[in-house]
């Protein structure tokens, strides 16, 4: 089953495509958690 | 074309979409996936809309005729809930979807499962949203900033919509993720960044936020929920928390979604008002700066939102500031838009006229907004209908009527076919009269001292209220008249040429109507993207 | 198109037209336009900073709008015209339209941070008030002494509002917009409000007064007001922030009696007396 898009592009594309997708993930997720971790520091005497 | 055929051979089943449900539950398909966040929004906008119907139908008169307080307050809500999340920001996810790809010479977006899974994780928040109509209780009513200790009071709905909000929100980021990594890195060769059109430039900087931001109501909403349920005091005095850090975390992520909910508005009407003065726009790099701007500015400015919750003078100060230096970009794009207009070649189709409505209608909106920042007046204005006259105007003839625009717009490039052009025009001419006739009268019932989301007012509140009852009426019928507008193009319309408006400009337009299923899977050439990316 | 513009111009100049002639205690109904000019000190200053930002943006307005109007009306293609490809950049114009918005937003600050600067200023006050939200009334109390009270909607109030209470809303006196028992101050005073919640958050505000505050629970938010000397009377108002179930239904109300009215109102309070015999003597009734 070969249903993956081919993008005419070097398999480099789909390596940068992977790379940023994971690091904006990691991005949003590090701010959900920040965002906990700061309230819970705030609230810490 | 010959190198497109070869391309259809090289990989058999390109061209093979499965027919039936499956086309639609396993789609990849950029084109697809757009079509159903569209036909989502639209039925959440007709559901958001009866929901505002009741509520007007309450007001129109003074006393209780309907409703119980309870449920009014449910219906306001949930109102709030189903146009933000469900009508708005999906109908501008369905747009990038639609339109990104094919803007930027691309053949789909970058990460087609994602996009698969962005989409259909929206029905089931919606099912657990729309759900706790029917649990104990009944459905969400401390307001759609769910403010504790009031959200906390909620019943069996409230664990509901925190898990449909943390839904949503893994949606949006989902499909923000992809817009990113499409943009950055899928663009046809030789279509640099300062060549993409508006809308790409106003999704990009959209979908930033979106990353930024989702996370930050996730977490707020988490935090409630352990509030309720794990014994935590985050946001309970009796437990050494702080009420009003909900309200700080709330609005950091209220005030850039205020943002994502416009900036693409700002990207259609972009595209809209040169295709149609026949020029290109003016100060387009002043454009892309203004938004990058306003997108900065979105981040430090949510305290405006409380100003009455009780702050130091110098945040006072601090955020009233930085809420007045929003209107300079503001401005800069509506000067812009004006000049664009100016000596150009202007008709007016539908799309125009919409942007045109928008041009109007979202300056007032940024009038009262520009009132709302200055803060001794806020104190005033501050949870007043004269508020709710304000986002409405730059919510619904804002960011509304800029999605309705881009479908005038965009549909027989879609489609392949034209629609009804004087149905269009009715609908617009009825939208428009009735939005001012519906929201209008409510900065007068603001300034007068009506507060907001209450079920039943004073006598002296009546005549204003009945005014803005009848406009409401009469805009939500009008909108039935876009469904049906649609479906008979689709079903009926003649067939469209290509270029469809003779001054549209863009990549977009350089591809038959309807585009094809994969848009550009040979990416376009240094002369195409010459004629179609000329600001 | 050009009928888009009639309209919308005339809705903006019915607008100003009517608050220009919208006076400060309009009855009721269509003749309400604008906000109350207020009867204290701060309401004033509030009002006046409203009416220059109204006036700001209508001069703004008729800028961009004349602009707008005159760019649809002279350049149709109806009318022969044949767009300027070339016209896409002015550095100069570019650059005119950023600053002057912000010549324009410094002009509208200055005076905005001047009452703000005012407003935060509760020092020298002569009587303090604590004022506590609950779901969902009001309770009042006077401190340094042991005057003390809640506040609730008034029962004819009450009454009809339920749903489909069947009453003629018309015929209920000041619909829920009494209260049973009225918070008093005396006008003239600078009269320091503490205001807080027990339950949820509430706020408290008074449009004639100029201000509202939120009342959150665990928390103690600070405003004053002076109420002048000669404005006695009785004004009304709202609880301003979501608050549940009857959040439209916990009113205020609040009677303003000369001082020495108010002394002797202070003093039956003190000695047990009926309250209501002294606050009727309120003068006039707004609205």
């Amino acid at each position: 089953m070969s249903r993956e898009l081919d993008y005419g592009a070097a398999d480099e594309t789909r390596r940068r495509v992977k790379r940023s997708a994971i690091v904006l993930g990691l991005v949003a997720f590090a701010v959900y958690v920040g965002f906990i971790v700061m309230s819970i520091a705030r609230g810490m005497p | 074309m010959a190198s497109h055929d070869h391309a259809v051979t090289a990989h058999d089943d390109h061209d093979h979409k499965p027919h039936g449900w499956r086309r639609w539950v396993f789609s990849t398909n950029h084109k697809d996936i757009g079509t159903m966040y569209l036909v989502f929004a639209c039925t959440m906008f007709f559901v958001g809309g009866a929901m505002a119907l009741v509520i007007r139908a309450e007001l129109f008169q003074p006393g209780l005729q309907f409703v119980d307080p309870q449920f009014f307050n449910s219906m306001t809500s949930m109102h709030a809930l189903v146009m933000i999340f469900g009508a708005i920001m999906p109908a501008w996810v369905g747009l990038a979807n639609w339109l990104l790809p094919m803007q930027i010479g691309a053949p789909d977006m970058a990460l087609p499962r994602l996009n698969n899974l962005s989409f259909w994780i929206l029905p089931f928040a919606f099912l657990l949203l729309l759900g706790t109509f029917f649990v104990p209780g009944g459905a969400p009513a401390g307001g759609w900033t769910m403010y504790p200790p009031l959200a906390l009071q909620g019943g069996d709905s409230f664990p509901m919509m925190i898990f449909a909000v943390h839904l949503m929100g893994i949606s949006s980021v989902l499909g923000a993720i992809n817009v990113v990594v499409t943009v950055m890195n899928m663009r046809a060769p030789g279509l640099n960044l300062l060549k993409m059109p508006l809308f790409v430039w106003t999704w990009l900087i959209t979908a930033y936020l979106l990353v930024a931001v989702m996370p930050v109501l996730a977490g707020a909403v988490t935090m409630l929920l352990t509030d309720h349920f794990f014994g935590t005091s985050f946001f309970s005095a009796a437990g050494g928390g702080d009420p009003v850090m909900y309200q700080h975390i709330f609005w950091f992520f209220g005030h850039p979604e205020v943002y994502i909910m416009i900036l693409p508005a700002f990207g259609v009407v972009s595209e809209i008002i040169p295709a149609f003065s026949r020029k290109p726009l003016f100060g387009y790099e002043s454009m892309v700066y203004a938004t990058a701007a306003i997108g900065f500015l979105s981040f430090i400015v949510w305290a405006h939102h409380m100003f009455t919750v009780g702050m130091p003078l110098a945040g006072q100060l601090f955020f009233m500031l930085a809420t007045m230096l929003i209107s300079v970009p503001t401005g800069v794009k509506v000067f812009n838009w004006c000049a664009t207009m100016t000596r150009g070649s202007l008709t007016f189709e539908p799309p125009m006229l919409f942007a045109i409505a928008f041009l109007f209608l979202f300056t007032i909106g940024g009038f009262s907004g520009l009132m709302l920042a200055i803060v001794p007046a806020d104190f005033q204005y501050h949870d007043t209908y004269f508020v709710v006259a304000h986002f409405h105007y730059v919510l619904v003839p804002g960011s509304l009527f800029a999605i309705m625009g881009a479908v005038y717009y965009w549909l027989p490039k879609w489609v392949g076919r034209m629609y009804d052009m004087k149905l269009a025009k009715i609908h617009f001419w009825l939208s428009a009269i009735f939005v001012n006739v519906l929201f209008f009268p409510q900065h007068f019932l603001g300034l007068a001292g009506m507060p907001r989301r209450i079920p039943d007012y004073a006598t002296q509140f009546a005549d204003w209220n009945m005014v803005s009852s009848i406009g409401a009426f009469g805009f939500g019928l009008s909108q039935l008249l876009l469904p049906y507008i649609i479906i008979k193009c689709v079903r009926s319309g003649e067939k469209a040429t290509d270029r469809v408006w003779d001054g549209a400009r863009g990549l977009e337009w350089e591809l038959p109507s309807p585009a094809p299923f994969h848009s550009w899977e040979t990416p376009p050439s240094a002369a195409v993207i010459a004629r179609g990316a000329e600001h | 198109m050009i009928r888009n513009m009639h309209k919308t111009g005339a809705a903006l100049a019915a607008s100003v037209f009517a608050l220009l002639a919208a006076p400060a205690h309009a009855a009721s109904g269509w003749g309400q336009l604008n906000m109350p000019v207020g009867v204290t000190e701060l309401s004033k200053q509030i009002y006046s900073l409203h009416m220059m930002i109204f006036w700001w943006c209508v001069a703004i307005g008729v800028v961009v709008f004349g602009w707008m109007v005159w760019a649809m009306v002279r350049f149709r293609r109806s009318k022969g015209a044949v767009a300027d490809t070339a016209m896409v950049h002015s550095t100069k114009a570019e650059i005119i339209w950023t600053l002057i918005p912000v010549g324009i937003l410094v002009l509208m600050t200055v005076p905005a941070a001047r009452v703000l600067i005012e407003i935060e200023d509760a020092r020298n006050t002569e009587l303090t008030i604590k004022v506590t939200g609950y779901q969902w009334k009001w309770q009042y109390e006077y401190l340094g002494t042991d005057v003390g009270f809640y506040s609730t909607i008034s029962h004819e109030s009450n009454l009809a509002r339920q749903l489909q209470s069947g009453a003629d809303i018309d015929t209920v006196p000041n619909y829920l917009l009494d209260v049973d028992r009225p918070l008093v101050v005396p006008a003239g005073a600078k009269v320091r409000l503490l205001v807080t919640a027990q339950d949820v958050i509430h706020a408290w505000w008074v449009p004639d007064f100029g201000m509202k505050k939120d009342a959150v629970p665990g928390m103690v938010n600070e405003m004053w007001i002076r109420v002048d000397a000669d404005k006695t009377g009785r004004y009304r108002g709202q609880c301003a922030e979501l608050c549940g179930r009857d959040h439209g239904f916990m009113p205020i109300v609040v009677d303003v009696l000369s001082r020495e009215d108010f002394d002797a109102w202070l003093e039956a309070q003190r000695a047990g007396q009926q309250p209501a015999a002294v606050a009727s003597a309120a003068t006039q009734t707004i609205y």
